[in-house]
């Protein structure tokens, strides 16, 4: 099976549960992949539990075997020093008990205000006999707070109400759990975050006892798993984000940094109040890292003067950014911070760099950042990728280890795989004229981007329009899209005609799109609209601003010579007698010419 | 096959993870491998997800054979 299409721990929780059922048994068993026995002892139905977290293990690369005990058996298998619970040796126990159980002996139950330390303790009491005779590790689910209301809003502060004894139960098992080892399953809050009104299916358990709908079964094991896996070493250690519309709104080289949207409007709020949830990690001993297609001092400003910022420079581990190719930032980061590939979480809206990157790193976490950024936190809090324990001095020590380091990044290993995986994107390009349809971008790019932007002239609306209609102009601007989506006017190009040569009045390109061929494809298209206009040279000149860095080479790296300066300008040409076109892995689609 | 009886028939189609899986009025449990008691609740809870219907307890598990079930089920459907 094709690796790259089976789904990451992330997308675990999102499956529907035949669907993870069925990829489950699809999973062969590889050479070296551990084995987990798993024992799963329960008061409610177990069946479904049992497959999907086989399945689920499977999936992150384990191979269990697990022993699902009789239904509501716990205490004859537990106490029982021969029961097969003992035989099987177990390296997990789990225990699964469900509030719905409790109900019924409850509502039977004389002394209800004993009734929650009766039913605490005596599951303390089976921690203490499993512990006595294994060392496995040992995990129990909390229960969930029931949708009983006889007082209404006071039934919460009435001591004989189930819904303040189920609290009073998982506080008091959360209590004992650290003295014990135990690890405790937050059910309360999976019921919660779904919606107890369909995670507490009435019908489901007075037919089959399943104390929950199997649409849940899957987010709940995703849960459980991670609870085990922290034990065996797993876990996140880096979070990496992106900065454009990824930390902020807007794209910083293009906006400029007072146009981003952090705090101050209604996107910038979702955008900061994100940052609250980065901080919130790091806090806890997360290290935060950033991997921006962008100028370095740009974002170093941003990040040390941004007024609306949340995460500041100090926050950060590492900070690169760069017009490079993230696969090789991020093996930048991975040398830097030391880490496996699997400690690694990468945050990016743009579909080109995740699928680039899950690509290069399939043992490294990248999650389909939604489009709205008011989705980030309640998607993290799904995905549950930062399961641990708490944070130790030497977590947070770590920290300012990596910041008395240099924060620049230099690359030393490059990833090679980039060629064949733009080759495989299905780019496909189209030359636009400048219509009332392209013009509002065309316009937004000619006046705002400042980076690659070989000129800097700032045409207004009215140039624009007069350019587009005269016949010894050559305006156009591209379109790029590929199988991950469409990534709207990239580029935008302004050729006049001087007698024989084509002057490149305006060449802008999106910095998005960097390293994607698109600057050779745009060359390719220039030199045959410079050819239709009847000329038989391109003449490209560089004007230098403090931002457009980023383009000082382009002419010489596209094979245009050097042709004399102009003050600080430099000029260059290239001969179309000359110009042979490349290979490049793009469709061209252009549009029927007017007559 | 109307256009309901398809979707129908893709539901089952996936949760017996069966590609070739055809259903038909008098199907029963029997006949289909796998539509054991487990299944047959993620083949209800897939039903309800995918035509945004809810069965009530007794529906769950009443069905004599598929076209009962597809006769419940289209009765919840809006017109």
């Amino acid at each position: 099976m094709d690796l790259l299409n089976l789904p990451q721990a992330w997308e675990l929780a999102d499956l529907p549960f035949h669907r993870l059922i069925s990829l489950g048994r699809r999973i062969e068993r590889k050479d070296g992949q551990p084995n987990l026995r798993i024992a799963l002892l329960g008061d409610a139905a177990t069946q479904h539990y049992g497959q999907a977290l086989a399945a689920t293990l499977k999936l992150r690369g384990w191979w269990p075997e697990i022993y699902e005990a009789e239904f509501d058996t716990i205490r004859q298998e537990i106490l029982n020093p021969a029961s097969e619970l003992y035989r099987f040796d177990p390296e997990v126990v789990i225990l699964f008990t469900a509030t719905q159980a409790l109900y019924h002996r409850f509502a039977r139950s004389a002394e209800k205000a004993a009734f929650a330390d009766s039913v605490s303790s005596e599951i303390v009491e089976l921690w203490k006999r499993v512990r006595s005779r294994s060392n496995a590790i040992l995990i129990q689910h909390n229960f969930v707070v029931p949708l009983n209301r006889p007082f209404g809003n006071r039934t919460a502060s009435e001591r004989d109400t189930l819904t303040s004894t189920v609290t009073r139960i998982n506080q008091s098992l959360l209590d004992a759990a650290s003295e014990q080892g135990v690890k405790i399953v937050d059910t309360e809050f999976q019921a919660s975050y779904h919606g107890k009104r369909h995670w507490l299916d009435e019908r489901l358990w007075c037919q089959a006892k399943q104390a929950l709908s199997p649409s849940f079964i899957p987010s709940l094991v995703k849960n459980v798993s991670d609870t085990i896996l922290v034990e065996r070493g797993a876990g996140i250690k880096c979070v990496i984000v992106d900065l454009d519309n990824t930390m902020w709104g807007g794209i910083l080289a293009e906006d400029g940094a007072d146009r981003l949207e952090i705090g101050q409007t209604e996107l910038g709020l979702a955008f900061q109040r994100f940052q609250i949830a980065l901080l919130e990690l790091k806090s806890r001993g997360v290290l935060l890292a950033v991997c921006s297609k962008n100028d370095q001092a740009n974002v170093t400003d941003v990040l040390k003067n941004h007024p609306d910022m949340i995460l500041r420079w100090d926050d950060f581990a590492a900070v690169v950014a760069n017009f490079g190719d993230k696969a090789s930032n991020i093996l930048a980061i991975r040398e830097k911070l030391n880490l496996g590939l699997d400690s690694f979480v990468f945050l990016d809206d743009t579909a080109f760099e995740r699928s680039l990157i899950r690509t290069a790193f399939p043992a490294m976490q990248v999650p389909e950042l939604s489009t709205d950024p008011a989705d980030f936190i309640s998607d993290l809090a799904r995905w549950n990728l930062f399961e641990g324990r708490s944070a130790t001095a030497e977590d947070l020590a770590r920290l300012a280890y990596y910041q008395a380091d240099d924060q620049r990044q230099t690359i030393r290993e490059k990833f090679h795989g980039l060629d064949d995986f733009i080759a495989e994107l299905g780019m496909e390009a189209h030359i636009l004229p400048f219509d009332s349809y392209a013009l509002p971008r065309v316009l937004q790019l000619v006046q705002r981007s400042n980076q690659f932007n070989l000129t800097t002239i700032r045409h207004s609306e009215a140039d624009l329009r007069q350019l587009a209609a005269d016949r010894d102009v050559a305006a156009f601007c591209i379109r790029l899209a590929d199988r991950l989506g469409d990534n709207g006017i990239i580029a935008t190009v302004i050729l006049r005609k001087s007698g024989s040569d084509a002057i490149v009045d305006t060449w802008i390109m999106s910095c998005r799109v960097l390293g994607r061929r698109v600057e050779d494809l745009t060359v390719q298209v220039m030199a045959e609209k410079a050819r239709q206009l009847g000329c038989r040279r391109l003449v490209g000149r560089y004007i230098p601003t403090t931002k457009n860095g980023i383009v000082e080479n382009l002419y010489p790296q596209q094979g245009f010579a050097a042709a004399g300066e102009e003050g600080a300008t430099r000029v260059y040409s290239l001969d179309l007698g000359e110009y042979r076109r490349q290979s490049i892995p793009i469709i061209i689609h252009e549009p029927e010419p007017q007559t | 096959m109307s256009d309901f009886e398809t979707r129908v028939q893709n539901v089952f189609r996936e949760v017996f993870d069966n590609p070739d899986l055809n259903i038909y009025r008098e199907m029963q449990a029997k006949h289909v491998v796998g539509w054991d008691s487990l299944n047959h609740i993620t083949l209800i809870m897939t039903l309800e997800e995918t035509f945004k219907v809810k069965f009530s307890t007794r529906e769950v598990m009443g069905f004599q054979n598929v076209g009962e079930m597809m006769d419940c089920l289209r009765e919840k459907l809006p017109t």
